[in-house]
């Protein structure tokens, strides 16, 4: 890390981020690379600009703030969440670069969670997944999946995928909009997932049941599973198993 | 499950036999029997007359009081009197004549008075559990009306809860924070603002209606809030007959409305929202109606669903049957559409 601080301000409402331009202003070991007005900006600033710090609003139109940290390259980022209410505080990510202000906040607060991004900033960020289960604990399970292809981000809702197959360090996402590749492991994807609607019928597969058309028998325990849109996919034995159960 | 013949309500109904036994002891006494004779022949009597009677509920239920039915239900008590009446008298003297225990001539100067003392009995029977049955519907309306006043007060305190929403609250501040720097002026007036919406949210606590033009008037003071939040996003559209101004309403009813038309808007695009608030003057309905915009591939904002049902409950039980919210998500809108009946207009 430089001593100066790239930063980016993401927010979607336009006094917000005169605001906190404002106060940053006072700090000259931070500078403003760009602001950004919603998800989809934000995630081409940060491929773009590579910045050492984001502050970002969490609940945005489009995508929210956790869907643009999924999307980019963490690995040297700090964030700052800029929020008006939430209860749960980040507090269990002290040794991350990772802090919130709560709005209005005021000149001290930012000077804190800069010294904290500072202090902290070998430890990385936690996992998006986890912060967003510690900010969001209501929000149980994604209600869609998105994935970027360089500049082009793809949003699908969980109810249109039919099928997510493990291929390497990706996750190949089929739904009624072809197939998508998410650098993501299957594994913790899978946690994310409603489990009322997804299981998983083999180590590297998870089908939606509400796409499921049959299931056939091949031979003695070699199920197969066929897709509404005629993909036919292996059912091992726990994984026919954890159909059984979920199909009643 | 209340038990018809061994419940705890049906005390006093069996305490009150105990006069009738006595009579009918008193009775037998005067007609030259024994003691003994008497007092078992008063029970044999009694015992399960009274037991038949406390059945006898279910006739009053099955024949309300009713004023337009009087004559029906008067001939009907006294008919089944006498029926009931007739019958175990009868079936009594059988039974004492058969076992011949006093003769003939003895039976006979017993039957009439007994006869009438059961048909009496059996009025008197009656006459209580109509009495029963009354107290219980006094007792049922009065429970009923209680729960009408907790449930409207349990709604109003909801709407009020919901309309002071933490993340309006505290971006507004945010915005007064921004502008204090760049607009001091603009930011006055954002105080200003929330000032009023604060006032009119508590005032809401207290007032049973206000005129919907004051309602619009707040209606206009909340979204103005909401433009400075969001710029030049937000279009704000108003077209209501002047007619339905002075319509008694309760007190921001629309707001929370206005208020999910933004959230659903602002969140599902970051391009302009349209918020279009119309008001008509139909045949038999005053309606009004809030429409928004939105892109339907966007987030769906968390939390709108219970916001309605709160309004809708609140907005029923305002106006009372025949006034009806109705939500139209169609393709890229989203409308509330309100009516009211045209009376009450006044």
């Amino acid at each position: 890390m430089n001593d100066v601080l790239n930063a980016i301000i993401v927010d979607d409402e336009k006094l917000a981020r005169l605001y906190l331009a404002e106060l940053v202003a006072e700090f000259p070991e931070v500078r403003v690379v760009a602001t950004c007005h919603d998800g989809f900006e934000a995630v081409k600033a940060i491929t773009e600009h590579r910045p050492d710090l984001v502050f970002l609003d969490i609940q945005m139109p489009r995508l929210d703030g956790f869907e643009v940290l999924e999307l980019v390259d963490r690995s040297a980022l700090a964030v700052v969440f800029v929020t008006a209410f939430d209860q749960y505080a980040l507090k269990a990510f002290d040794a991350h670069a990772v802090d919130y202000l709560l709005k209005p906040f005021s000149r001290d607060r930012l000077a804190a969670a800069l010294a904290k991004v500072r202090r902290n900033f070998s430890g990385g960020l936690p996992g998006v997944d986890l912060m967003r289960r510690t900010l969001r604990p209501d929000e149980k399970y994604l209600g869609r999946i998105v994935v970027r292809d360089g500049a082009a981000v793809t949003i699908i809702p969980c109810g249109e995928v039919t099928s997510l197959c493990a291929e390497d360090d990706y996750v190949n996402i089929r739904s009624g909009g072809g197939s998508v590749l998410k650098h993501q492991t299957l594994a913790s994807l899978e946690q994310s997932l409603d489990p009322e609607r997804f299981v998983r019928i083999h180590r590297s597969a998870i089908i939606n049941i509400e796409k499921l058309e049959r299931i056939e028998l091949l031979e003695r325990d070699h199920y197969e599973a066929v897709l509404l849109d005629g993909q036919r996919l292996r059912i091992s034995r726990a994984g026919h198993q954890r159909l059984r159960e979920l199909l009643g | 499950m209340e038990r018809t013949w061994l419940n705890r309500n049906l005390i006093p109904y069996y305490l009150g036999w105990i006069p009738m036994a006595v009579m009918v002891a008193m009775l037998l006494l005067n007609r030259g029997n024994g003691p003994a004779f008497a007092i078992v022949v008063s029970l044999l009597f009694c015992l399960p007359m009274a037991a038949v009677g406390a059945g006898a509920r279910f006739m009053c239920r099955a024949l309300p009081l009713k004023r337009q039915r009087m004559g029906i239900v008067l001939a009907s008590v006294l008919a089944s009197g006498v029926l009931f009446s007739g019958l175990w008298n009868g079936l009594f003297m059988l039974v004492l004549r058969v076992t011949r225990l006093r003769t003939t001539d003895q039976i006979d100067a017993m039957a009439l008075e007994l006869f009438l003392l059961g048909v009496a009995a059996f009025i008197f029977t009656l006459l209580y559990h109509y009495l029963v049955e009354a107290a219980e519907q006094v007792r049922r309306a009065r429970h009923n009306e209680d729960q009408a006043l907790v449930l409207a007060g349990e709604a109003r305190l909801r709407a009020l809860r919901a309309q002071v929403n933490p993340h309006f609250l505290f971006n507004s501040l945010n915005s007064v924070a921004a502008l204090i720097g760049a607009e001091p002026a603009a930011a006055r007036e954002m105080v200003v603002r929330l000032a009023t919406f604060f006032r009119a949210t508590i005032a809401a606590g207290r007032q049973e209606s206000i005129p919907l033009a004051e309602e619009l008037a707040l209606l206009r003071n909340y979204l103005e809030i909401e433009k400075v939040r969001f710029d030049e996003r937000l279009v704000v559209e108003e077209q209501v007959d002047p007619a339905l101004l002075p319509l008694a309403w309760p007190p921001l009813l629309l707001q929370p409305l206005a208020e999910n038309a933004v959230k659903y808007g602002v969140s599902s695009s970051s391009g302009p929202v349209r918020i279009v608030l119309t008001g008509a003057l139909e045949p038999e309905y005053a309606v009004l109606s809030i429409h928004n915009n939105f892109d339907p591939a966007g987030l769906p904002p968390p939390g709108t669903g219970t916001g309605l049902a709160a309004t809708r409950e609140r907005f029923e039980r305002f106006f009372g049957e025949g006034a009806t919210m109705t939500v139209d998500a169609e393709a890229g809108g989203f409308r509330v559409t309100l009516r009211v009946q045209r009376e009450k207009l006044g």
